[in-house]
């Protein structure tokens, strides 16, 4: 059907044809989508996709019968769609970087072959929507159905490799049946009957499934994103605020000294830092400082042990991330328990700092016979390195210095009079040659620096001012230590760290001057030591004095594929038979070279700046360790890793946009941003790509579909961009799946039809929206839903839509809209995950209307009063907010007895119940069962503390039954059914002997 | 090319012609009055019928023997880098005596939306040379951050100083600043035109002036020029452009003029509906792409009528951009300039440009401590004007002291003065270690000892 242009006004068009409202036209030369919205005897008003800049009347418009549509088959998965389904990647490759007019692009790729596995067999009677084969479209298994719109006996039906376009079935009415289908995005698709939303989204979030549940099919609003963290265990040695302590000792020391809060649970503790600590972080480019804001404690079941080609070793939660070096030059985050011996991870250089003097600070005021330096120079640090390596403190008189080197005591002997005044006598200690300076005060002050915990010589530390010191002051202490206690044994330089936390120390001290070191459990001649060896070119880098051959240390090398070293080399006229594996140098120089211009080239250079603070280290054991252990973590809010481990590492900590891996039982995921700011979809397009199904480990992407249509797109297609997510969603309830759609945000959705609205001259209702806003919200939501497909399969949309009132007003007509329409809304509440409470569902200002309807499907399935303990928690948290209302005037003691008695069962319900570990491989997810569990026994527990009280029991008594705490470790257990037993057990007997007593 | 002369009716900005063989929407449009005078035009509807043209020169001289004439293609803008160094008019004819543009190639000035597949996320520093922007809203490379003004505030005059001296620091780059001016009066135009040469900030400049007596429809094409040339700065030539454009009230006024002059229904405030997608169109033209070296960067400046936020205008904004940076009458009548307002203003990118290697270490801490007090004394004043100076604690009054100080020394600067963030940063803690170093808890023991009474 061909019309014309009659008029042109805007992005709208009234066209001379005759067309039904909805219809597809394709308006002008360039064929510009628009669709009809109005129609006026027989002129039609036009909506149209894209810029109409240029459109006459008398241009040519084809009507394609059709309203607007959306390609369904496979391959939709992991797709980036604009609002009107085309891929913004081929859009991208078509155009470059800006959307231009008349672009087309198909939603599904019509090249890529697909192996079509039929179901259905030859003379099979079929209908719309009958599953005829399948297609594996990744993990999941892409159901191929009859278009509505089809029926017949199937009169042949192929198998193999196909496009989506080929047909693969013929039936009797003469149709052939490809892959693909087109359906229109307006209208809902057909179900057969639609059930009852009696079936929970089970989301194994306790605070989800018991409280605020959402059906299958079910609707909810949400506003925002929240996070977590992964840690490390607790003798992990951190570097902050230039000190090097284990991650334990900095949390004790936090714990009292520096936090404005801390949260505890059963099996968590957080602590929140009044004042933020000072961490090195990798950025991506170099190590700089960052600050860390939190610290947590946690449990886990599981440890991964990784130990690299330059001796590291740290255990870490499989959950943890460290940084790996993909073999096309990417810097990508992995779970430790994704890594495998061979991979490179990124290990730090150099810590770079401008410092100035340390002030030594001796603990004793007289000065009585010493003379003491105020700073700590590079004679006295040569002296320190001295007394380390060969020196001991003797009694409480003195320190000896021993060494056959005639030179090197003479050396000390010199220093002690330069720096101190005292003077030193030649002495054999022991058949050794040996000086003595008898001092007690610089015995006492050097055991202050070196045995900072004062016990014997293991425990031996680098004196903490060092790392604090500028680097003249450090490469003085090192060549004086090395001197006296490394030797060169063919060709490395070995040195000799009397301890492990010592040899940490001086790793550390090494990486502040950029050296590298291989770390060695065994000496030359095999005797065990906590050593260190240095390439000659490294060693020269301390001392020029350690000459040997030039020689790249083995830890240093960067991996590159075959193909990625091609790409690069040919780029720079390098020649190809050039090592593959090359070291940093020349990675750097070939970076260096001008002529890069490929990607690979980009990344190049990036690493190679990279490179001046990080080297590649490859993993050459691996080990998973089961056992119970405490770990911890930094929060580092801007980088998510920071600079630790015995043997420094960078360690990676996430705070992941936990908000859509949560609805992980859903098995696709739609989301539709719908109407953002620009750079605010870059970020969920960068960041998306990285989270992780918490299911298969694999990337979530892959069962996702991404719509993104920012604010400065066509409004139209900002308007249709919902309707095409739905359809997609849709299509895949069809086949037989749960659904989860997120709409981000349903607010920029109802403005661009406020906008269209405004174009069709319609009188505008509340705010200038138009006034069918409120109807074209529940039709929306109405599409979602649970129901028996035609095909027989039950499938669900549940729709999630997320709504940004302006200035947090929710009497807004589109939130108040939203708000009729959808069943559950959960509060998403930014404080809580401040105190790192998680999931960060505020309880009292969520609801969920579909107790009611799942309560049978939870008695059936479940247990048979779950509806009625689910009602006494919520009970008891709403008792506890007005009850905390009156602590916050009066303080709980002046509380009485039995509202002291529920503060401590709501408490357990909010540590147990209430908070879970997205992270721990148990408390991740959450069965019904266990959820039920827990909840019962913390009622049991509260029964007996009332009815301890209602017989005379002392509250005190009450309050101090010691085996309610065992209840928050359950959450962690996997055979949780016999311990909630026996702890219930205990809790009784202990109740019934406060009775006796 | 044909010449009409069915002009049927003329009323406001627009002239309905008549009996004219098909027309492009968004054509250019020239008129020719009977003295031989031209205007420009641009087709805003077209039918059969009729089709209404927009006179950006205003109507006043047409008649109904008027001759108009379609020039058959959108309005384009020639290209180059001669732009840079040159002043136009509001719509695009250079007015500075020089030449005309030597084209490289002409680009439609409705540009297109860039793909979010090719956005590059933006990070890098901005310095100013103003402390509350550099240190409290900091400006990065690719963002949108309006100054939100009212009318007698000097928000020009800060415009002009960003102008002058908004620089990335530590990377050698091509800068470029484009200025689009939209309803200014004639002086304040020629401070811009005088300060730009005296400057030297001229060079790397293109200006764009639509003055308060130019016709007002002409404003809704100086955005667009102004970005589109800056497009082509940036993704062609590689480089770092800014772009300043005031007045965007102007603008929308005269997109309400527009609409009225249509019978166009009326949205909020009498604005038309698709003011939002309009504005929209003009902020998104920010940004950076992966693998281009150039961004654009945008400054719009916009007066809200009666100082009003909620006004449809600064509401809709606030909506697209990241961001906004407000100035305040009550420090402009205290004789602060810049009178910007710290507390209402923010930049959702701030952090994406700051720290360590970027501006300095110490940065967010003091930005976040400066910001603290500030905001406490701000609170204190009131309080103070009730119970008297006097009642008030040694903390109390501290931070009374603070917040003057802070107006004084901190806000207040030259309209000359480029301070570097450094200088910026040291100032900050000059205020700061008038505090008991015990109470800046929102900086680290390390900052503090590395700073604190040294500056």
């Amino acid at each position: 059907m061909k019309g014309r242009v009659h008029r042109v006004a805007g992005p709208v068009a009234i066209v001379e044809f005759s067309a039904r409202m909805f219809d597809i036209v394709l308006v002008g030369e360039e064929k510009l989508l628009g669709e009809v919205i109005q129609i006026n005897g027989n002129r039609c008003t036009v909506q149209v996709y894209e810029d109409t800049t240029g459109l006459k009347p008398g241009d040519p418009v084809v009507n394609t019968n059709q309203p607007l549509t959306a390609e369904l088959g496979p391959g939709l998965l992991s797709s980036i769609y604009d609002g009107i389904q085309r891929p913004l990647p081929a859009l991208q490759k078509q155009m470059g970087d800006f959307v231009k007019r008349g672009a087309t692009a198909p939603g599904i790729d019509r090249q890529r072959r697909w192996a079509f596995k039929a179901t259905a067999k030859k003379g099979d009677a079929v209908k719309g929507g009958d599953i005829i084969g399948e297609v594996m479209e990744g993990r999941i298994v892409h159901r191929i159905m009859i278009p509505p719109d089809a029926h017949g006996k199937i009169a042949e039906i192929r198998e193999g490799s196909f496009t989506v376009e080929e047909p693969v079935c013929k039936l009797d009415t003469g149709r052939s049946i490809a892959m693909m289908q087109k359906w229109p995005v307006r209208k809902p698709r057909p179900t057969g009957r639609k059930l009852p939303p009696n079936v929970p989204l089970i989301t194994g979030q306790r605070i989800f499934d018991a409280l605020f549940p959402l059906a299958k099919g079910g609707v909810a609003a949400i506003p925002g994103g929240f996070g977590t963290g992964k840690c490390v265990t607790g003798d992990t040695r951190i570097f902050v605020n230039d000190r090097l302590v284990p991650i334990r000792k900095a949390f004790s020391e936090n714990r009292s000294a520096n936090s404005t809060g801390i949260k505890e649970s059963p099996g968590e503790t957080i602590i929140e830092l009044r004042k933020p600590l000072k961490v090195r972080t990798f950025d991506g480019l170099r190590i700089k400082e960052g600050t860390a804001t939190h610290l947590y404690r946690g449990k886990t079941s599981r440890l991964v042990r990784i130990r690299t080609r330059s001796g590291r070793t740290v255990k870490l939660t499989p959950a943890h991330k460290l940084l790996k070096l993909s073999s096309d030059l990417e810097i990508v985050e992995t779970p430790s328990e994704k890594l495998k011996p061979g991979d490179y991870v990124l290990s730090p250089r150099a810590l770079k700092a401008e410092n100035s003097y340390s002030p030594i600070r001796a603990g004793f005021e007289s000065r009585r016979g010493l003379t003491l330096p105020e700073l700590l120079d590079e004679s006295f640090a040569e002296f320190l390195g001295l007394f380390m390596a060969r020196g001991a403190i003797k009694g409480r008189d003195g320190i000896f210095f021993s060494s056959e080197d005639a030179s090197a005591r003479s050396r000390f002997s010199t220093l002690a009079g330069n720096l101190f005044g005292l003077s030193a006598q030649e002495n054999r200690k022991q058949k050794r040659q040996a000086v003595l300076v008898k001092s007690r005060l610089l015995a006492q002050l050097l055991s202050s620096m070196v045995y900072p915990s004062k016990k014997k010589h293991g425990s031996r530390e680098v004196p903490e001012q060092l790392f604090t010191s500028p680097d003249s002051v450090i490469r003085d202490f090192l060549k004086a230590y090395i001197n006296c206690n490394g030797r060169f044994a063919n060709p490395e330089l070995e040195v000799d760290a009397a301890g492990k936390s010592f040899r940490s120390g001086l790793c550390y001290l090494l990486l502040r001057l950029g050296i590298l070191y291989r770390i060695s459990d065994k000496s030359a001649e095999g005797r065990k030591q906590n050593g260190l060896r240095l390439s000659p070119g490294e060693a020269l880098k301390i001392d020029s004095r350690f000459k040997g051959r030039y020689y790249f240390s083995p830890a240093d090398v960067v991996p590159v594929t075959s193909a990625a070293f091609r790409e690069i080399a040919c780029n720079s006229g390098m020649l190809e038979s050039e090592r593959i594996r090359t070291v940093h140098g020349k990675l750097t120089r070939v970076a260096a070279s001008q002529s890069i211009g490929s990607d690979a080239g980009g990344r190049l250079s990036r690493l190679s700046l990279a490179l001046e603070y990080v080297f590649c280290d490859e993993i050459q054991e691996m080990e998973v360790i089961e056992k119970n252990a405490e770990v911890y973590d930094l929060t580092v809010p801007e980088t998510h890793n920071f600079i630790g481990g015995e043997i420094p590492m960078i360690l990676h900590n996430t705070v992941t946009q936990q908000s859509l891996a949560k609805w992980s039982d859903a098995d696709i995921i739609v989301y539709v941003g719908c109407g953002e700011r620009g750079n605010e979809m870059t970020e969920v397009l960068t960041e998306f790509p990285k989270l992780t199904d918490p299911k298969t480990g694999d990337p979530l992407l892959n069962r996702t579909i991404l719509i993104a249509n920012t604010s400065n797109m066509p409004v139209a297609a900002r308007e249709a961009s919902i309707y095409s997510g739905m359809t997609l969603a849709e299509y895949y309830r069809d086949m037989g799946y749960n659904v989860a759609l997120m709409a981000d945000s349903t607010s920029r959705w109802a403005e661009a039809m406020r906008e269209i609205s405004s174009r069709l001259e319609e009188l505008p209702g509340e705010e200038g929206y138009p006034a069918y806003l409120s109807a074209r919200l529940s039709d929306f939501y109405e599409r979602a839903g649970r129901s028996e497909n035609l095909n027989g399969t039950q499938g669900s949309i549940s729709v999630i839509g997320a709504v940004s009132p302006a200035g947090g007003d929710f009497s807004e007509p589109v939130t108040q809209g939203t708000l009729r329409s959808v069943k559950a809304f959960w509060a998403l509440d930014t404080k809580l995950a401040q105190r790192r409470h998680f999931p960060s569902i505020n309880w009292l200002t969520s609801y969920s209307l579909y107790p009611d309807s799942l309560e049978k499907w939870f008695a059936e399935n479940v247990v048979a009063d779950w509806r009625e303990v689910v009602d006494r928690i919520m009970k008891l948290l709403q008792e506890e907010e007005k009850l905390l209302e009156v602590v916050q005037l009066v303080g709980s003691d002046a509380l009485p007895e039995r509202e002291q008695i529920t503060l401590q069962i709501t408490r357990l319900i909010r540590e147990v119940i209430l908070q879970q570990n997205a992270f721990h491989p148990v408390d991740t997810y959450s069965d019904l069962g266990k959820t039920y569990a827990l909840m019962r026994a913390i009622l049991r527990y509260g029964d007996l503390a009332y009815a301890a009280l209602s017989s005379g029991r002392k509250l005190s008594a009450i309050l101090s039954v010691k085996s309610k705490d065992k209840l928050g470790d359950l959450k962690f257990e996997k055979d949780y059914e016999k311990l909630i037993k026996n702890i219930t057990k205990e809790i009784e007997s202990e109740f019934s002997r406060l009775g006796s007593k | 090319m044909k010449e009409y002369k069915t002009i049927s009716r003329i009323a406001g900005p627009l002239v309905f012609v008549r009996k004219t063989d098909p027309v492009a929407y968004g054509d250019m449009v020239k008129i020719m009055l009977p003295d031989g005078t031209e205007k420009n035009a641009q087709v805003l509807d077209t039918s059969d019928d009729v089709v209404v043209v927009q006179v950006f020169e205003g109507t006043s001289g047409l008649d109904l023997n008027s001759r108009v004439k379609f020039l058959d293609q959108p309005i384009k803008l020639p290209v180059s880098e001669e732009l840079l160094g040159r002043i136009f008019s509001g719509a695009g004819k250079p007015i500075d005596n020089g030449p005309e543009i030597a084209a490289a190639r002409t680009m439609d000035i409705a540009g297109a939306a860039i793909n979010p597949y090719s956005r590059a996320s933006p990070e890098d520093f901005i310095q100013t040379g103003i402390s509350t922007i550099d240190a409290m809203n900091t400006l990065v490379r690719g963002q949108k951050l309006p100054i939100f003004s009212a009318s007698g505030l000097p928000h020009n005059e800060i415009a002009l100083q960003i102008a002058r001296q908004a620089k990335v620091v530590g990377k050698e780059s091509k800068f470029a600043i484009v200025f689009a001016a939209m309803g200014i009066t004639n002086e304040e135009a020629q401070r811009f035109i005088q300060d730009f040469e005296e400057t030297g900030a001229l060079e790397r400049s293109a200006v764009f002036l639509n003055l308060a007596s130019d016709p007002a429809v002409e404003r809704l094409l100086t955005p667009q020029l102004a970005l589109t040339t800056a497009e082509y700065l940036a993704f062609e030539k590689d480089m770092h452009v800014l772009v300043i454009l005031t007045d965007m009230t102007n603008f929308c006024e005269s997109l309400r003029e527009i609409g009225s002059a249509r019978e166009e229904i009326p949205g909020r405030r009498g604005y038309p509906g698709y003011m939002y997608t309009t504005l929209a169109n003009i902020y998104e033209r920010a940004g950076m792409i992966k693998g281009k070296k150039g961004s654009i960067t945008q400054l719009p400046i916009l007066t809200m009528s009666g100082d009003d936020i909620t006004h449809p205008i600064p509401d809709l904004t606030g909506y697209i951009t990241e961001g906004q940076i407000v100035l305040s009458r009550e420090l402009h009548r205290r004789n602060v300039y810049p009178p910007i307002d710290v507390l209402p203003s923010l930049s959702r990118l701030m952090n994406l440009g700051i720290g360590a290697e970027k501006t300095r270490e110490d940065h967010k801490q003091v930005s976040d401590q400066l910001y603290a007090f500030y905001a406490e004394g701000r609170d204190l004043r009131g309080l103070a004007a009730i119970v008297g100076e006097d009642s008030l604690s040694e903390r109390d009054r501290r931070l009374l002291k603070f917040a003057a100080e802070f107006e004084d020394k901190f806000a207040r600067q030259k309209k000359s003065e480029n301070r570097t963030i450094a200088d910026t940063i040291d100032i900050g803690w000059r205020l700061l270690s008038e505090i008991p170093e015990s109470e800046l808890s929102r900086i680290s023991p390390e900052m503090r000892a590395r700073y604190y009474g040294k500056r």
